[in-house]
């Protein structure tokens, strides 16, 4: 019930301004990245946005944000596991074997989906307040160090 | 001294209290602080955890024990206090180091509880700090404050001491203190304590000085009070309390009164009432009033005392002066102003009055009022013979005869030596007045002895009767007077009513002596007429006799015969001998250079003889005309000039010396004692026209003349013939060596122009 009225709040949300929800996320995840020390030293984040053919435009428009703060942008249909500081889900066909080799790679894995928030470590929660959710479970999978400060403004995620 | 000892206890003790307070408040400060301190630090703690609780469980729940680790390193380092920090949860403990203390602090969460070990810094760090600043306000303050209690204190023991010795401070005999202490204050209170005491002597002493004259006049004002005979009272009109003062008046007892009614026992009755209102009237109108009233003594002693008060702020003050003396010397006084003091009798003043009053009750009641005139006779003899005193002891017998006789109602007065008024009230007829008159005659029957000697007195008694005689009061003395002198006239011991004859005599004395009022004061009806006096030894004028006349404006000339009497008794004659006096100086003046030869003779009275400026009136007369006085002669009668003897020849000795003549005139009417007569300083003896006048026929008038003219012979005195009215007896008096001739013979009285006239064709041959 809580996914439904979540899922449809997002479409209802998506529908309404979903640039504004894009840019929201291109900013939030800059930033969860940059507290996170995954940037490197005088480099800019590379951060690679995994997307499908259904997702095209706003994979697009994300990667339009992303870049406006300053962020290295690689588009994929398929995960590059090489380079990339962290990766962004602009879909929801992610296979469990990608799943395994992203988490393999150690670095942040964000959705623009709320509810797809299982499947990746962090994503944005739309409630009273638009905060950030964050998936524990699979940070700690990864043995991904966190900042703890993520934790006092984020959601955090439970397995139901 | 307790006040000021309890004081410095005070202060030791507040003092003790204030640090006590001070570091009792210090200590609950600490306490409070620290308290709030620790919760302040909990507060702290509760609120670094309750931020961070969630995300160190949360942290420990997923296992990110490097995050954990990190998360409270970072805790920790913000903290500075917090030293450990254990998560305990159902499944896991976490503890992040070893530290354990007893100061932890548990926050319950969800999955379990975080216990925070920690570390007061907080407190500690506060009072590390706090303790600095105590200690530096503490030393710097505490001495300061040390110091000043102990300034405060000194300076108050100072001022203890300054009050023991302002305690002891005697001031009649210490002036000043001496300071305790050179603090500024105190020196300042020992400065106006040193005045004040300066003042305090001063008035001290002036109030001693003050208290000593206040007793000195409070002395003298008794003293006085006791030497003029007074006394002070004061009456409280609100409480009615009556004191009184000076009480050294010994007679009166004054010590026994005490209230205002003791006083006024002593009053008598009326006076008591009076005095009552009046003190009610001083009090109810805030007056002053004034009484003389009496103070009759324990001993039953009556004293007069003239009271005087005033209402002074709701009292009335009073002084009470004796005046007993004053009013018995002002009866007295009032006494001899209506009383003869010889005989006691009512005098001539009260006569007056009481005759009044009775004329107006006769005239209400249709009485009669008879006036008796009494003259005692030959009383002048029995003062010549007896003496004076003898003839007032007479008088006082004979008064008091007359009142034995007399009716309660009948008044009786003395208004001269020896003349007596009565008055008979109600008296019916002339009858009942004839029985009065032999009730006194009667009266008088029975002898007087004086000095062992029996005198049998009489009285010639004049009577007037109202209103038959006349209504006017003074009308009756004079008719009474009259009928006196009649009655006397008649020869003595009777009496005599006045009749119409009388009282036309009466009349005309008081006529004539009227119209001689008004010849004195217009000066030219009063004439001298001058009656040639002649030297027979040299045959020619020796000067003249000045005679009065008066030239009566109806009557025209009238001799002294015609009024002399009236002047005398009118006393009138002084007035008269003065006039002939001037006269007289102002011709010898006039004659000086005409006839300065001329002697003027000029008759003295025997009233003007008496009188007591006779010589200083004569000496005046010479400094106003400057005459030669030798040119004047003054001729006193023999009767005069043998009358009290001693007195003549005094006055003839300072007449003669001023350089008048004097003259013995009417010689051998008299009755001269050679003896005497050899004693008076005199120059001339007038031989009596009764002896000349009938020389030729009497025998014994001409042994008396020529015996006359020895004596003056012997005597070495001229002699003057008056009365030498034909040639015969000019040729006698010649034979006898008479010196001087007077008389018609030669001429008769004349004016003065006349009688210039005559001394230049003045031809002795004529006469021979």
């Amino acid at each position: 019930m809580k996914y439904l009225f979540l899922f449809f709040i997002f479409f209802s949300f998506l529908a309404a301004n979903i640039n504004e929800l894009l840019y929201i996320e291109a900013k939030l995840y800059t930033k969860i990245i940059k507290i996170s020390n995954f940037q490197k030293k005088n480099k800019k984040i590379v951060i690679d946005l995994i997307y499908d053919k259904d997702s095209v435009k706003i994979a697009k428009k994300m990667a339009k944000f992303l870049e406006k703060n300053g962020v290295d942008v690689r588009m994929d249909t398929v995960p590059n596991f090489s380079e990339a500081d962290a990766y962004i889900l602009v879909t929801k066909k992610i296979s469990d074997k990608f799943k395994k080799r992203l988490l393999r790679t150690k670095k942040l894995i964000f959705s623009i989906y709320p509810d797809m928030i299982k499947d990746s470590m962090v994503s944005i929660y739309i409630g009273a307040k638009v905060k950030p959710i964050i998936n524990l479970y699979l940070i700690k999978k990864a043995s991904i160090y966190i900042n703890p400060i993520i934790l006092k403004v984020a959601k955090i995620y439970e397995k139901d | 001294m307790k006040k000021i000892k309890s004081l410095i206890s005070f202060i030791d003790i507040t003092f003790v209290v204030l640090i006590s307070g001070f570091l009792l408040y210090i200590f609950v400060d600490i306490f409070n602080i620290s308290k709030t301190l620790k919760e302040m630090q909990k507060d702290k703690i509760a609120l670094a955890i309750k931020n961070e609780k969630e995300t160190l469980t949360t942290l420990l729940k997923y296992n990110f024990t490097d995050e954990l680790k990190n998360e409270i390193k970072k805790i920790i380092s913000h903290s500075k206090d917090i030293k450990n920090i254990e998560i305990n949860l159902s499944n896991r403990v976490f503890r992040f180091n070893s530290y354990e203390s007893e100061n932890k602090m548990s926050f319950k969460i969800k999955e379990g509880e975080i216990v925070v070990y920690y570390e007061n810094n907080l407190i500690k760090r506060f009072f590390e700090k706090y303790f600095v600043r105590f200690l530096i306000y503490f030393l710097i303050f505490f001495p300061i404050i040390f110091l000043l209690f102990w300034y405060i204190r000194t300076k108050i023991l100072k001022l203890n001491l300054l009050a023991k010795r302002l305690e002891k401070i005697n001031f009649k005999k210490i002036s000043s203190i001496e300071k305790v202490d050179a603090f500024y204050e105190i020196e300042n209170i020992t400065k106006a304590v040193n005045t004040l005491l300066k003042q305090v002597n001063l008035f001290y002493k002036n109030q001693k000085e003050f208290l000593h004259r206040i007793v000195k006049y409070k002395n003298q004002l008794e003293t006085a009070q006791s030497i003029s005979e007074m006394f002070s009272w004061d009456y409280d009109c609100k409480e009615k309390r009556f004191s009184i003062m000076g009480k050294n008046i010994k007679i009166l007892n004054l010590k026994k009164i005490k209230t205002l009614d003791d006083f006024l026992s002593h009053f008598e009755e009326e006076d008591k009432k009076a005095f009552k209102k009046k003190l009610k009237s001083a009090c109810l109108n805030n007056e002053s009033f004034e009484m003389i009233h009496t103070f009759i003594t324990d001993e039953n002693k009556k004293f007069y005392f003239k009271s005087v008060g005033k209402f002074i702020k709701g009292k009335v003050i009073g002084v009470s002066l004796n005046v007993t003396e004053e009013i018995k010397r002002q009866q007295k006084i009032e006494f001899l102003a209506y009383h003869d003091p010889l005989t006691s009798l009512p005098n001539r003043a009260y006569l007056k009055e009481e005759f009044s009053r009775l004329l107006n009750i006769a005239k209400r009641n249709n009485k009669k009022i008879a006036v008796l005139y009494l003259d005692l006779d030959n009383f002048k003899m029995v003062n010549d013979t007896l003496g004076h005193e003898n003839g007032d002891k007479l008088l006082i017998t004979i008064a008091n005869r007359l009142k034995s006789v007399l009716r309660k109602s009948d008044f009786i007065s003395r208004i001269g030596g020896d003349e007596f008024i009565i008055l008979l009230y109600g008296i019916k007829d002339k009858n009942s007045i004839k029985e009065v008159i032999n009730k006194i005659v009667n009266s008088l029957k029975e002898p007087i002895n004086i000095k062992q000697t029996p005198i049998y007195p009489t009285f010639s008694i004049g009577c007037a009767v109202y209103p038959d005689d006349s209504t006017n009061m003074d009308e009756l003395l004079k008719f009474a007077d009259i009928a006196m002198y009649e009655a006397k006239n008649k020869g003595k011991n009777s009496s005599k009513f006045i009749n119409e004859e009388l009282k036309k005599q009466v009349n005309e004395y008081y006529n004539i002596t009227n119209e001689l009022k008004s010849a004195l004061e217009k000066e030219d009806e009063l004439i001298l007429f001058f009656q040639p006096q002649i030297d027979l030894k040299h045959k020619k004028v020796r000067g003249a006799e000045a005679l009065i006349r008066w030239n009566h404006p109806k009557r025209g000339l009238l001799s002294p015969f015609h009024f002399i009497s009236y002047a005398e008794k009118s006393n009138l004659i002084t007035y008269i001998d003065r006039y002939v006096l001037k006269k007289a100086f102002e011709t010898l003046k006039k004659w000086q250079k005409y006839f300065p030869d001329l002697i003027l003779s000029i008759n003295i009275s025997p009233n003007e003889f008496r009188q007591s400026d006779f010589i200083s009136n004569l000496k005046n007369m010479l400094n106003i005309y400057k005459i030669n006085p030798n040119r004047l002669e003054l001729e006193i009668t023999e009767t005069i000039s043998m009358q009290d003897i001693a007195y003549t020849v005094n006055i003839l000795e300072e007449v003669k010396a001023l350089g008048f003549k004097i003259a013995i005139d009417d010689f051998g009417t008299g009755y001269s004692s050679l003896n005497y007569l050899k004693k008076l300083p005199f120059n001339t003896l007038k031989i009596d026209q009764t002896f000349i006048k009938d020389l030729e026929k009497d025998v014994d008038d001409l042994i008396i003349t020529e015996m006359i003219v020895q004596i003056a012979k012997v005597l070495k005195k001229e002699t003057v013939a008056e009365g030498v009215e034909n040639k015969k007896i000019l040729e006698i008096i010649k034979n006898l060596e008479v010196d001087v001739a007077q008389g018609y013979y030669f001429a008769k009285p004349m004016p003065k122009e006349s009688f210039e006239r005559f001394v230049r064709n003045f031809d002795y041959n004529k006469f021979e």
